[in-house]
């Protein structure tokens, strides 16, 4: 059985209670994984479009540090790990704000020691937290937790060009300026100024119209960058919701963060690192926003690059492309761009058939009716120049909508679990930067996996359930 | 159509609309030459009446409009509006235009701030955390020099960043807003100029906490009422009454207004049978009697939110018309006294016992 125990001194307690409120604004379960030299404390959102990961290093954010890794089923492998699942709402209630108040109380915390309880002898299987305060008070939590593999997000920054870094204070500067109730943040960089634009992508007309949050945009000189090198013209979306989380999180530790991205509809990850504490939020992006995209073609052929990527899975194209195309184009061309991969290229994700069209139909109706295809500016299948391998229309509703559609969302499965038996941890699954894997690393070692490895799809697709439109 | 001006005192634009946005959501909007119309007509609480004159908020100010006597008609979400201008407080320049984006007609404000950074260490002056990054604006405005944001090395350095907030709006149609008209009032019996609005928000407010605090359970839903009454002796009073307590606060010694004659077609004639004479009469010789007070029964609540109008430093005159409502001009006082003010007019109507 694995043996995990350390100790935290107030000022890092205050930082976990930093960390989890983080955390809690992107999903409600956590995930913690031990390694020899460091914890690390994740999450990945429920729509599986942000992951957010801390890296608390053994030697300086911990007064103490001790894991050993399970030695029963053992894999010759130096980079064991021990990881779990818990809920965020438990850990918060520990580490409350108010209980970490050090200053003028009788029963300051003066450390917080943690152990796991799993050996073999014992009946019980328990994270145990105790808080250790002044004239001896130790208050002690049992926590229940789920042994899992933890995720990981893989995110090629040798492919990611772009690249800025500046203060979380100024980004907070800007956030402030945004409407309350806005979803969408893009930005780019043009003639000189950056550009972030917060904005909501709803059609309304009538009285609707006011429920239309404000659409700011900020401009911001290059010089507020501390280092800034990003492709004029591209632009890159995010949840302004995430970006908020974050920006709130590093400026609590005064931190400077770097986010480094390709370009939209690919992966960015935003990074800072403070008094040992690594934070890495990966990010999907969508492409640029309805009204800055240019003219539209209806729809684009199967492009042989697209195919030949490996998406461990297919990403919402599926759903996105029949209720951008539907209206308008009633012939079955869609079917083409909605091929699975070629053979030789087969994972996981493959062996998961198309997503039927009928069954698509219900969200096609409310595409429309939130697009009318009459009005101008609607984002009406727009295809980006820059996008090489899907049209960049595509995901855009998708982003938009994940909070109210969840059959979209249970289509798009990101990690995959076909390398479960090449990672080196054992089972490291891993959040993939698909089209990078590819050319990088993952090829080969696919391409070999490939015929003994059908594997198993991640999660069954809805669509392929019959749903209650059938 | 087009709209588009320079802003000054944008703070008190911002205030104006926050006070206006109490009340309702959604404000109608008349543009025209002479001045900016501010109208909230919520389906149940008080309205409100505004007229904004051009030169409290703008500096500039171009209109072009196809409808008759150069006027624009916008319904506006005033909250989003009052909050787009908000983020310009302490900005070097900010302007507001309507315009169009996706064919939804937009109020966009645009901002321009200037701070000063320090050289490379963006940094350091983010952590060391300077607080008042903002709220420096007006020292940066002063000194906002040649040369001194320039290359002198070490010292801070000067960095502009732009916020445009699009707020979006609906124009209306003419014949839309043609049957509006404010309310017609018959002549006040007591008009007096009410006490500092902080004052009376907060006696109110503290009122309105007791109502609800010694509410009994069986009342029914409405919410509480207070009770405000005046006399043309310069006393104002504000009381409530429920089940359990009854408490009043009385102003004295405040200032009657003289109505100016030529307001009116009968002249000193038509005011020496004006309500407000009589009632002055019915109120004895030092306003001792019962019968010169003029009383109205309002939602404290809608009350409280009409209060809100307190944040523009004005200066309130109360018009009671007895057992019928209240009317409330709301004067703003401007650098300038021009004697063009901007005005806020609040339609209140009493409950009947």
């Amino acid at each position: 059985m694995p043996s995990l125990s350390f100790t935290v001194l107030p000022g890092g307690v205050g930082h976990l209670h930093d960390i989890l409120t983080c955390l809690v604004k992107f999903d409600e379960n956590i995930s913690l994984e031990a390694s020899s030299s460091s914890l690390r404390i994740s999450c990945l959102n429920s729509s599986k479009s942000a992951h957010v990961c801390f890296t608390l290093h053994a030697l300086s954010f911990f007064a103490k540090y001790k894991f050993q890794a399970d030695r029963t089923f053992n894999t010759p492998s130096v980079d064991e790990t021990w990881g779990c699942t818990l809920q965020n709402r438990a850990l918060l209630s520990i580490f409350k704000k108010r209980n970490l108040d050090t200053k003028e109380k009788e029963t300051a915390l003066e450390r917080c020691e943690f152990e796991l309880q799993a050996r073999a002898d014992e009946t019980k299987c328990r994270l145990v937290i105790r808080m250790i305060c002044r004239h001896g008070v130790v208050k002690t939590y049992k926590l229940i937790y789920e042994p899992t593999n933890v995720l990981r997000a893989s995110f090629d920054s040798a492919n990611s060009p772009n690249h800025w870094t500046t203060s979380a204070r100024t980004l907070r500067d800007i956030v402030e300026y945004f409407g309350v109730a806005t979803d969408q943040l893009d930005w780019t960089f043009e003639k000189g100024k950056v550009n972030f634009t917060s904005y909501t992508e709803r059609i309304t007309d009538g009285r609707d119209i006011f429920k239309l949050p404000m659409h700011t945009s900020v401009a911001i000189e290059r010089k507020d960058f501390n280092s800034f090198s990003v492709q004029e013209g591209l632009h890159v979306g995010i949840v302004v919701r995430d970006f908020r989380a974050i920006v709130s999180h590093a400026d609590a530790l005064g931190a400077s963060l770097t986010a480094k991205y390709s370009r939209g509809n690919r992966p960015m990850q935003i990074a800072y690192e403070v008094d040992g504490i690594l934070c890495e939020f990966t990010l999907m992006t969508r492409g640029p926003p309805a009204n800055v995209s240019s003219a539209a073609v209806a729809i684009r052929p199967s492009t042989p690059a697209r195919d030949l990527s490996v998406r461990p899975v297919q990403r919402p194209q599926a759903q996105n492309t029949d209720q951008r195309l539907i209206g308008r184009d009633p012939t079955p061309a869609l079917s083409a761009t909605i091929m699975p991969p070629p053979v030789a290229n087969i994972s996981v994700a493959d062996t998961v058939g198309p997503p039927q069209l009928n069954q698509s139909m219900p969200a096609n109706t409310k595409a429309q009716q939130t697009f009318p295809t009459g009005v101008p500016g609607a984002p009406s299948a727009i295809l980006d120049q820059h996008s090489l391998f899907f049209p960049a229309g595509e995901d855009e509703h998708f982003w938009d909508e994940h909070d109210n559609d969840t059959a979209e969302q249970e289509d798009f499965i990101t990690w995959d679990a076909s390398g479960r038996g090449s990672l080196p941890s054992g089972a490291a699954r891993r959040i993939r930067d698909s089209e990078t894997a590819t050319s990088l690393q993952g090829s080969g070692r696919r391409r070999r996996e490939a015929p003994n490895a059908p594997g198993i799809a991640p999660t069954q697709r809805l669509s392929q359930l019959k749903g209650l439109f059938d | 159509m087009r709209f588009k001006s320079q802003m000054r005192n944008v703070s008190t634009f911002a205030k104006f609309c926050a006070s206006l946005s109490s009340l309702g959501p959604i404000a109608w909007c008349r543009l025209t030459d002479e001045d900016m119309r501010f109208t909230v007509l919520p389906e149940k609480g008080s309205q409100v009446w505004s007229v904004l004159k051009i030169e409290t908020v703008f500096e500039t100010y171009s209109l072009q409009s196809a409808a008759p006597h150069n006027t624009i008609n916008l319904e506006v979400p005033i909250q989003s509006l009052q909050r787009a201008l908000r983020s310009a407080s302490g900005a070097t320049s900010a302007s507001i235009r309507l315009t169009k984006k996706n064919n939804v007609p937009m109020l966009s404000v645009t901002i321009v701030t200037t701070t000063f950074s320090n050289g490379d260490s963006v940094v350091g002056a983010g952590a060391t955390g300077t607080d008042d990054e903002f709220g420096d604006f007006d020292f940066h405005a002063d000194t906002d020099d040649v040369g001194f944001g320039g290359g002198l090395g070490g010292l801070p350095r000067e960095r502009e960043t732009i916020i445009t907030q699009d707020v979006p709006v609906k124009v209306l149609a003419m014949q839309t807003v043609e049957g509006l008209h404010e309310p017609s009032t018959p002549e006040p019996d007591v008009h007096i100029y009410l006490p500092g609005l902080a004052q009376v928000k907060s006696i109110s407010e503290r009122f309105t906490r007791l109502a609800t605090a010694t509410k009994t359970g069986t009342t029914t839903g409405a919410g509480p009422r207070l009770e405000l009454s005046a006399n043309m002796h310069g006393s104002f009073k504000i009381a409530l009454q429920t089940d359990a307590l009854s408490i009043s606060s009385v102003w004295t010694g405040l200032v009657n207004p003289e109505l100016e004659p030529t307001n009116y077609p009968g002249g000193s004639q038509e005011l020496r049978d004006h309500p407000s004479t009589r009632m002055r009469i019915l109120g004895g010789e030092h306003g001792e009697n019962e019968e010169g007070w003029a009383r109205v029964r309002i939602d404290a609540k809608d009350w409280n939110r009409v209060l809100s109008v307190g944040r523009l430093g004005v200066r309130v005159i109360a018009c009671f018309m007895n057992e019928t409502g209240l009317v409330l001009y709301v004067y703003h006082q401007g650098e300038e006294d021009n004697g063009e003010e901007t005005c806020l007019t609040y339609f209140i109507n009493s409950f009947s016992t």
